[in-house]
């Protein structure tokens, strides 16, 4: 567990430098808490470079990982509520933020994506999940798309 | 007629009737061996993959690692939905490792499949039983089939998440009131009655990978009206009679699959109604001895004799499920007073038997246990 007052650089894909406190991502991040505990990560001259995730991405995920860090005794609805618009993203952005959080491990943010997507699908009809989803092409052919439809009008 | 049995989300189903009157059906449970089936499903899932790599992602933005975890979190009743939405999709569905992914997120469902009669008393059909509400659903009705020939060699699989039947080969010999069981991810069928009438000695198996059946060493003397189990990755054959006239078999056959050849003993149980495997163990109800539970374990291939917990009128018949690890007895007989018991084999001593809410909608044959 890092001191509440040391601040770490994080960069992202496009070379921009985030400071953060050390603790905020400490606690959020596997990888991060396993440099700082072997101590490969130099305060003087270190910046942890996290070349597959772009400024916006990384600013959100520092964003998620400092909110939950000083919010952790705040009630569960009022969590779940600003997670909720948190992730009111379209499906890139969330997509981009579970590569983010699956490449950091940072476990209760990934959970939270992955039930996002979830939900995305869950009890939802095949032409809605092909929107939400930016399924484009379904590589049914004519005939079986047709016979589909015809057998199960309800899943559509 | 039809005898059934699970391979983990798949249930082939054979058509072979003239009359299902009897009821002698075979049903059969792999919970025991789920663990080879796995790494049956890992080889095949690096297969799938060489051949996958050139479709289109699973989900547009993500990598298909990934998107394969999406789709596994999805409660098992979405799956038919989301089966529709493309190609790539359903072929993921329908690949084993849909199962293994489904695992590793701690998101299989174990759900009950009853074989249950029409209220008309005219035919079957087969229903699934809601989880939390205990109540059946009806299946889409299994395909095909002329059901008034005496014997068939057809065969049917069910898919339980896509919620569809499928034709499969047909076995080599056309059978009626055979033994089937599934053993390390292979389905054996074996014995019963031929297209003339005849007792069959011979035995096959198949094997879903390849979609063929070939035929194995025959059984020493032909048997029909026998049911079989996989215990502990071998096939046990049991029940039933070698001929009309001389009496119900005391012998078992059992199958090792890998020296492919068959052994006996002679101390199987005889005219068995109702039976079911759980762990190690397998279960027999004796159509002379209904009072009691009649435990097989085949690590010394020796029987035990558990008596159930009932008073009063002797005529009861009970089928057996399997649910969540725990023998499930349900009563043929209508109405109130008679209720499923629930036998688990692991709880402390004296509280083995319960009673459970879960009930067939209507008379049922046998059922499945199937975990997707």
């Amino acid at each position: 567990m890092g001191s509440p007052l040391k601040k770490i650089m994080l960069c992202s894909s496009e070379k921009e430098i985030f400071s953060v406190e050390e603790q905020v991502m400490v606690q959020h991040s596997v990888i991060i808490n396993n440099m700082i505990e072997d101590g490969s990560y130099n305060y003087e001259e270190s910046k942890i470079p996290l070349d597959c995730v772009d400024s916006k991405t990384l600013k959100k995920v520092i964003d998620y990982c400092t909110y939950h860090t000083h919010h952790h005794n705040d009630n569960q609805e009022d969590l779940e509520a600003w997670d909720a618009q948190f992730l009111n993203v379209d499906s890139n952005g969330l997509y981009d933020l579970l590569m983010a959080a699956n490449y950091l491990e940072i476990r209760n943010l990934l959970d939270l994506i992955y039930r996002t997507i979830k939900n995305m699908i869950k009890g939802k009809k095949i032409d809605e999940i092909r929107r939400i989803l930016n399924i484009k092409d379904h590589g049914f052919t004519p005939e079986e798309e047709e016979q589909n439809r015809k057998e199960y009008p309800h899943f559509y | 007629m039809v005898s059934v049995l699970a391979d983990l989300e798949k249930m082939p189903g054979f058509v072979a009737g003239k009359k299902r009157s009897t009821g002698r059906n075979m049903c059969f449970t792999n919970l025991a061996n789920q663990d080879k089936l796995t790494s049956l499903q890992t080889n095949h899932f690096f297969a799938s993959e060489v051949l996958e790599n050139d479709d289109s992602p699973i989900l547009p933005g993500l990598p298909d690692d990934v998107a394969k975890h999406c789709l596994a979190l999805v409660p098992r009743s979405n799956v038919p939905t989301i089966g529709g939405v493309c190609k790539r999709w359903r072929s993921f569905i329908q690949s084993k490792e849909f199962i293994t992914v489904r695992k590793l997120a701690g998101m299989v469902e174990e759900w009950l499949y009853f074989l249950t009669m029409d209220t008309e008393g005219e035919g079957t059909h087969w229903e699934v039983m809601d989880r939390p509400s205990h109540k059946c659903q009806a299946l889409p009705p299994m395909p095909g089939a002329d059901r008034s020939t005496f014997a068939s060699a057809e065969v049917y699989q069910y898919d339980s998440l896509l919620n569809n039947w499928s034709r499969l080969s047909k076995m080599n010999v056309a059978r009626y009131d055979f033994a089937c069981a599934e053993v390390n991810g292979l389905v054996y069928a074996v014995g019963g009655y031929g297209l003339d009438g005849e007792i069959l000695s011979s035995a096959e198996v198949y094997d879903p990978d390849t979609d063929k059946w070939t035929l194995i060493e025959s059984v020493r003397r032909p048997r029909w009206g026998c049911f079989a189990c996989s215990l502990d990755g071998k096939l046990y054959v049991m029940g039933g009679r070698s001929s009309f006239t001389i009496g119900n078999s005391k012998f078992v056959d059992v199958y090792d699959p890998e020296v492919h050849s068959w052994g006996e003993f002679k101390n199987g149980c005889v005219m068995v109604t109702a039976h079911a495997v759980l762990g190690k163990k397998l279960f027999c109800m004796e159509w002379k001895n209904q009072r009691k539970l009649a435990i097989f374990c085949s690590e010394d291939n020796s029987w035990k004799m558990v008596p159930l917990p009932l008073t009063g009128s002797s005529s009861v018949d009970f089928r057996f499920g399997i649910f969540d690890e725990k023998l499930l007895l349900f009563s043929l007989e209508a109405g109130p007073s008679y209720q499923t018991l629930l036998y688990d084999p692991n709880a402390a001593k004296g509280s083995e038997w319960q009673i459970s809410d879960i009930k067939p909608s209507g008379v049922f044959l046998c059922s499945v246990t199937i975990k997707a």
